[in-house]
This record gives structure tokens, C-alpha cells and sequence, in this order.
């Protein structure tokens, strides 16, 4: 080697340097995104599985049902009330501005059903549920308690997360429905009160309910049920994931709440592709 | 020492700590065989939670073999390794419990997730076992409304409950509280004539609720392994 050869080589390092660290970074990603696919599939398998359904898992089911639904009643209805305010009476002012209030069932349909409500629904379970299964789980670790239960023989997929994920798919569900009810009828009642419709609130139904098509009734549906079941399962993965007290929570809580974020759009975006 | 013919209820065969604070060369050999029981004395904390841990098969030792039941915890699966454990009593931890349920969710969890009890026997039996401890029943709060003394003695029931077939016991908090050497050798006891083993891990400062138990086995684990130790009245 001259001695010419082995000056040459110094500027080539940062590019090595450049490339090793985006090969480190889309490796780690690729990781990460195969291990959080495995734990979503290790989940659903195991809700499928009769064997899995034992009296604790059914009862904490139910207690995640209870504070994802029960608890986040008050605050889907005053978000429907706001959102029914906005957007029903809004569409139905500027469909009569223009003359297209013959379009107002399928606005409410396109907007609320299939984005709106999926969406928002998804962010009240993170604000109310997620973030307090992120602190929740983030403590199991470093507090000892994974250990304690792993030392009794329970299973942290089965106890903890599938409950949690089924539980937050289940709950988002029930939450657009009710969104989407109270949001109508919100929006109907305050439409008809300052006279933007004219028709009863079975008519504002029946048009409404005309607009929407066969795959109204089982996208929308899937979506919240997809968003709940990742928002769910991304909280328990980052929350789990915090092994020590040094990893501090107020940096796992944000995490946990853009990655929970970016699921609910990204499971938008790919429902919308399909509709 | 196991019965002829019967297997070991706990058998560690050269088996080496993963930890670094433990010898390198410190190499284990127990047998707890039907009815025994056997105070080990160790003298970090780590390595008498590493213990624990090589017990109930958390982790798998670098060199040897941990069995329990006759079953190489390193042969079983994740799901085996989870059933076997809910034959296994344990106080560790005694102030560690999930903050998402309450004192009484968390004792009677094993048992209605092994289902090896309905939930009715399950809390009969949880609070006989209480009464046995001192409590008048079992603690219904979170961790944070009980009091320390309190946590000890649930985590007591917590571990004697669904009459375990081995149990484990190393928390300082127990060793500490004298007030529970009648109650602690009376289960342990019980759990001998069931046919069951007991395996109580103490620090260096000596444990006074253990010195009730009469163990079979009395060892110290120091840097060449296990080796017997004479028991101060």
C-alpha cells in the first residue's frame, strides 16, 4: 500500500459513517416494526384461542371495557355535542346557502362516519385510557410487579396487554357509535332549532341512513375497532418496553402518544385506500 | 431428601449464576425432595433474588440444570414454564404489587387464571389463610391504603394459597417480623405433611421469623456453592 493509498482513505469514512448510521436507524426500524408485528399477531392468536379466555383475563377485559367505555362516556358526549354543533349545522347552513341540501346526508357520511368519528374516537381512548396504560405498565417493570406476576405464573400477553387491546378495539367501537349518535341528533336539534331543516328527525335518519352503502356499515366499523386495537396495543408495547426508573415516564408517556397518534392515522389512511 | 422413587420437587444440578456479583466458579447442587424444607443463607441481595429466579425457571442458569417436578425448566416452553409456575408459592416482594388491582384481585389472580380453584374457593380459602396470618380477612384496598405489616402477612396468603407445590420465600420484610415465625412455621408445616417443599432464602442478618421453621437443610451459599451452615437457636 503507498502511502498515497492510505491518505485516500480517510474521506471515505464519514460517507461509511453516513450509510452505517441510516443502516443502523431502517434496521432498527425494520426490527421494531417486525417485533411490534409479532406481538399484534401473538394477540390476536391468542384472543382467538378458547384456552385464553380464563376467568382473570375475562374480568380484566371487563375492567378495561369499563374505563375505556363507562369512563369516556361524559367526554364523547360533550365532543359529539361541540362536533354536531360544527359540522351538522354547518353543513346543513352552507348545503342551503348553495342549494345542494339534497347532499347533506352523504357530507355527514363522508366526513363523520368514515373520518371524523374513527379519529376522534381514537384520540379520546389515547387521551383517557392510553395515556394512563402507558404510566400503568411503564411501572410494571421497574417497580418489579411483571416479575411478581411472571413468578405466579401469568402470562403478561394474556393479563395484561390482550385484555387491553381487545378491550380498546371494543371500546373505540362503542364510543364512534355513540359519537356518531349523539352527534346527529346534537347536530339535527340545533339545526331544526335556529330553522336550518325543516324535516323530522326520522326524515334527517332516513337520509342520512340512504346515503351510506354496504361497505358504510363494515369499514367504518373495522377501522375503530382497528384504531382501538392499536392504540391499545402500542401503549402496552411502549409502556412494557420501560425496563428501569431511569427511563423516565415523562418521556415514555409522550412517546406512547405520537406513536399512539400516528397508528390511529396510519390505520386511517389504509381503511381509506380501501374505501 | 427426596422419597426413593419419587422425583425432587426442586433439583439445581452445577448449576452457575448469570449475575456478576456471585463467584464465577460458585457452582450450586440442591435437592429438595417431598416434605423438605431448607433455610439458605446468601449474602448479597442479588444473588439471593438470582436464586429465585434459577428456581422458578425466570432465568436459565449458563451451566447445570434447575428442575422442577422432574421437568428441566430449559426444556420447557413459555406456556409450560407458566403453568408449572402456578404450582409454585412465592414471597418475594412483599411490598411489590400491580397497581392496577387490589390486594384481594392479586392474591386470588393465580387462581383464577390457573383455574385450579372457582373464584367462591378461592376466597374461602384466601381468607382462612389470612385468619391464619393475623388478618381478619383479606385486605380489599390498593397497595397504597395498606399498610406495610399488612402487605407482608397478604403476601404470605398470596404464596400458601392453592397449596402450592414448592415454595419459595426471600423477602427482608418477612425475615424482619418475629410476629410471623408461628404463623410461617405453622404453614410451612402444612406444606411439608401435603407432601410439598419449602425453600426460605435469608440475608446475612439472620432472619427472626424463620428460626420458628425446622428445616431439614440448613446451608450458606458462599463462593464454592452451597454448604451447610449450623443454625444459632
Amino acid at each position: 500500500m503507498t502511502v498515497r493509498g492510505v491518505h485516500a482513505l480517510p474521506p471515505r469514512r464519514p460517507l461509511r459513517r453516513l450509510f452505517a448510521a441510516v443502516g443502523d436507524t431502517t434496521l432498527g426500524g425494520l426490527r421494531g416494526a417486525a417485533t411490534f408485528a409479532a406481538l399484534a399477531a401473538t394477540v390476536v392468536l391468542a384472543g382467538l384461542r378458547r384456552s385464553t379466555w380464563r376467568p382473570l383475563v375475562r374480568l380484566e377485559l371487563r375492567r378495561v371495557l369499563h374505563g375505556v367505555t363507562v369512563r369516556a362516556l361524559g367526554t364523547t358526549i360533550v365532543a359529539s355535542v361541540l362536533l354536531g354543533f360544527a359540522l351538522v349545522t354547518q353543513a346543513a347552513y352552507w348545503l342551503a346557502a348553495t342549494g345542494q341540501t339534497g347532499l347533506i346526508g352523504t357530507i355527514i357520511v363522508l366526513v363523520l362516519v368514515r373520518e371524523i368519528a374513527p379519529i376522534l374516537v381514537g384520540l379520546i381512548v389515547l387521551g383517557r385510557s392510553g395515556t394512563a396504560t402507558l404510566i400503568e405498565l411503564g411501572e410494571a417493570r421497574p417497580k418489579g410487579w411483571l416479575r411478581l406476576m411472571e413468578m405466579q405464573g401469568l402470562d403478561p400477553v394474556a393479563c395484561l396487554i390482550m385484555p387491553r387491546a381487545l378491550g380498546f378495539a371494543v371500546g373505540a367501537f362503542c364510543l364512534a357509535t355513540i359519537l356518531i349518535t349523539s352527534t346527529l341528533l346534537a347536530g339535527y336539534l340545533v339545526a331544526h332549532a335556529i330553522g336550518l331543516v325543516a324535516y323530522s328527525l326520522w326524515d334527517f335518519a332516513g337520509v342520512v341512513l340512504q346515503a351510506m352503502g354496504p361497505r358504510d356499515f363494515v369499514l367504518p366499523p373495522l377501522k375503530c375497532l382497528a384504531i382501538g386495537f392499536f392504540v391499545g396495543l402500542v401503549c402496552c408495547a411502549i409502556g412494557l418496553a420501560r425496563r428501569e426508573e431511569g427511563d423516565d415516564l415523562q418521556r415514555v408517556v409522550p412517546r406512547g402518544f405520537v406513536r399512539s397518534a400516528i397508528a390511529i392515522l396510519l390505520v386511517n389512511g389504509l381503511f381509506d385506500l380501501a374505501l | 431428601m427426596a422419597a426413593s422413587g419419587a422425583p425432587a420437587i426442586l433439583s439445581l444440578q452445577g448449576v452457575a449464576f448469570a449475575d456478576r456479583r456471585a463467584a464465577p466458579s460458585c457452582r450450586i447442587d440442591l435437592e429438595l425432595g417431598r416434605g423438605d424444607a431448607a433455610v439458605v443463607e446468601v449474602d448479597a441481595a442479588d444473588t439471593a433474588a438470582s436464586l429465585v429466579d434459577l428456581c422458578l425457571g425466570l432465568v436459565d442458569p449458563p451451566a447445570g440444570a434447575a428442575r422442577f417436578l422432574d421437568h428441566d425448566w430449559r426444556g420447557l416452553s413459555p406456556g409450560e414454564r407458566f403453568a408449572a409456575r402456578s404450582r409454585i408459592g412465592s414471597v418475594v416482594q412483599s411490598q411489590v404489587w400491580p397497581t392496577h388491582l387490589s390486594i384481594a384481585e392479586s392474591i386470588l389472580a393465580p387462581r383464577l387464571y390457573h383455574r385450579d380453584r372457582t373464584p367462591d374457593q378461592a376466597a374461602a380459602e384466601a381468607t382462612a389463610l389470612a385468619r391464619t396470618f393475623g388478618l381478619p380477612g383479606v385486605p380489599a384496598g390498593q397497595r397504597d391504603a395498606t399498610a406495610a405489616g399488612e402487605l407482608v402477612r397478604a403476601a404470605c396468603v398470596r404464596a400458601f394459597l392453592g397449596a402450592p407445590a414448592l415454595v419459595v420465600v426471600q423477602d427482608p420484610a418477612l425475615d424482619a417480623m418475629a410476629a410471623l415465625g408461628v404463623a410461617m412455621a405453622q404453614a410451612v408445616a402444612a406444606v411439608q405433611d401435603r407432601g410439598g417443599a419449602v425453600l426460605w432464602i435469608i440475608g446475612p442478618e439472620g432472619a427472626p421469623a424463620a428460626r420458628f421453621v425446622q428445616p431439614g437443610q440448613a446451608l450458606r451459599l458462599g463462593d464454592r456453592g452451597l454448604a451447610p451452615m449450623r443454625r444459632s437457636p
